[in-house]
């Protein structure tokens, strides 16, 4: 189980990578905030690189509970409220 | 030692380590929501700020977290295996990778007090050099922690030293997981 | 040798006292949140003149509270002599050390409180400026607590007995609790926000977070002593 983890891990580089890559061409130019998509988006990519990094890199998906639930609620938790804010 | 079972689970290092993290992370929270509520009363301030900053640094930052972050978890992935030498040559790797971000992040803020701005000059700057300045602090601190376990790997070629490893590398994934909040939330947020 | 652990629970439940007295007068004083950085010196000179009494009690009784904060401090370099064993006392003197200067903020910054309402009628400036030197010291003095806490914390890890003295979580707890108190060393830097001395990360979760840590560790003192009487008293049983 351990060992394939070795092989996901470039993996989920590429994919850290690549959103990390998404998230520079969707911020809009000028100051003028037309549409909270990019944002959203932008904070949604942050927070699904943030939960590949907790699973994969720390080793999340391998652990017991429940310190993989806590982690995902905070995700979750906080995910929801950092949108939340964004758009109030 | 033995390797953990098909379907073992297990807590890489120790739970103590995992109280810090969430500890830690709880705190970053306050400060990416604290942040937000600011922003939301001065938006526009927020945004005509947020213009000086220089996303290059910030992102060619994240890559380089990023990356580090992937030698640290192959290097406890190496040492696993009983390959102490990769392990410590990936710990390496990933420790000049963290170096590189800070040199980076000097750089960054000589720039900002070179051009007059301070973290007295508006709130935006205030948040700025307060936040992105505590994440500093633990990247410093992550590197001297990779340093340490780099030493202790070498040391401990019998695989013994595999619980600091994973505290070590559990903290510096930490380091980089809120760096990923922080950049975008900083510096893309518009 | 019973007056010798009865003396160490005393010490450790100083802390308590000191928690549960502190907190109630900060309370009183009208200082959980303190008048904000950013007031004229009219406005703070007119919050120490009414009902100067109360800054006068709260100034008094925390100028004195400092020797339970010192106390307590001795309570747990003992626990941390217990950790060194036969090795050089390095953890034990630097909390001890570290503990004694965190406490004598109590001293040299609340006298300020209690100067400031001692003649009411001083110039509005001259009240204002022993009120930022209270609370900037009061508030901002955060290495000594920090060197405490990773006193305890870098002990705890070192500790490799069967039966160690603090769980190994204590050791990442107190990690955790000095990462906490840093930002409110740039208090100085701040006359507003979250960061000033009113503010979050100032001072409520700094102050939050003392209050509980100072609980923590008490109990954590509190059983270590239990766990060591008892071997104590069963060693000298066995002995006879």
């Amino acid at each position: 189980m351990l060992g394939d983890l070795s092989k996901a891990i470039t993996l989920v580089w590429i994919v850290l990578f690549a959103g990390s890559a998404v998230s520079w061409f969707l911020v809009p130019e000028g100051t003028q905030v037309t549409s909270l998509v990019p944002g959203i988006a932008i904070l949604s990519i942050a927070f699904f690189k943030v939960r590949l990094i907790l699973l994969y890199f720390m080793e999340l998906r391998f652990s017991p509970q429940p310190w993989r639930g806590i982690f995902e609620v905070w995700v979750i938790v906080a995910w929801g409220a950092v949108t939340y804010l964004y758009v109030a | 030692m033995s390797a953990p079972g098909p379907c073992a689970r297990r807590l890489p290092g120790e739970e103590g380590i995992w109280v810090f993290v969430l500890g830690d992370m709880l705190l970053f929270s306050l400060f990416f929501g604290t942040f937000l509520y600011y922003r939301n009363e001065q938006q526009e301030l927020f945004l005509q700020s947020q213009l000086l900053l220089n996303k290059n640094y910030g992102a060619v930052n994240t890559l380089l977290l990023l990356t580090s972050s992937w030698f640290v978890a192959t290097a406890v992935h190496m040492y696993r295996k009983n390959n102490t030498v990769w392990a410590g040559r990936f710990l390496a790797s990933g420790f000049f990778c963290g170096l590189g971000f800070a040199i980076i992040k000097v750089t960054e803020f000589n720039d900002k007090f070179r051009a007059g701005i301070t973290l007295n000059t508006n709130d935006f700057f205030m948040y700025y050099f307060m936040f992105t300045g505590i994440h500093f602090v633990h990247v410093l601190i992550g590197l001297g922690i990779l340093f340490f376990v780099r030493r202790t790997v070498l040391q401990t070629p019998d695989g013994s030293g595999i619980r600091t490893l994973e505290n070590g590398a559990t903290f510096w994934h930490m380091v980089d997981l809120l760096w990923i909040v922080l950049f975008p939330l900083i510096y893309l947020l518009k | 040798m019973a007056m010798n652990y009865r003396f160490q629970q005393l010490c450790a439940c100083s802390g308590l006292a000191l928690v549960f007295i502190l907190f109630p007068l900060l309370i009183l004083m009208g200082f959980f949140p303190p008048p904000s950085p950013s007031e004229g010196a009219d406005a703070i000179a007119a919050h120490y003149a009414n009902d100067s009494w109360i800054f006068l009690l709260g100034g008094a009784v925390t100028i004195q509270i400092s020797a339970l904060g010192v106390i307590w401090t001795a309570a747990i370099s003992v626990q941390l002599r217990h950790i060194e064993g036969n090795l050089p006392p390095v953890f034990s003197l630097s909390q001890l050390v570290c503990g004694v200067l965190a406490n004598s903020v109590f001293i040299f910054a609340c006298a300020g409180w209690v100067v400031c309402a001692f003649r009411p009628d001083r110039a509005p400036e001259i009240i204002q400026t022993l009120n930022d030197w209270a609370f900037i010291i009061f508030l901002g003095t955060v290495s000594p607590l920090m060197g405490q806490a990773l006193s305890i914390g870098i002990a705890t890890f070192s500790d490799e007995s069967s039966e160690p003295v603090f769980p190994r979580w204590a050791g990442f707890f107190n990690c955790w609790v000095a990462a906490i108190f840093l930002p409110a060393g740039l208090i100085p830097f701040f006359k507003s926000g979250p960061f000033a001395w009113d503010g979050l990360f100032g001072l409520w979760l700094p102050v939050g977070v003392f209050g509980g840590w100072i609980v923590v560790m008490s109990f954590l003192v509190l059983g270590a002593i239990k766990r060591q009487k008892a071997d104590a008293f069963a060693a000298l049983a066995g002995a006879k």
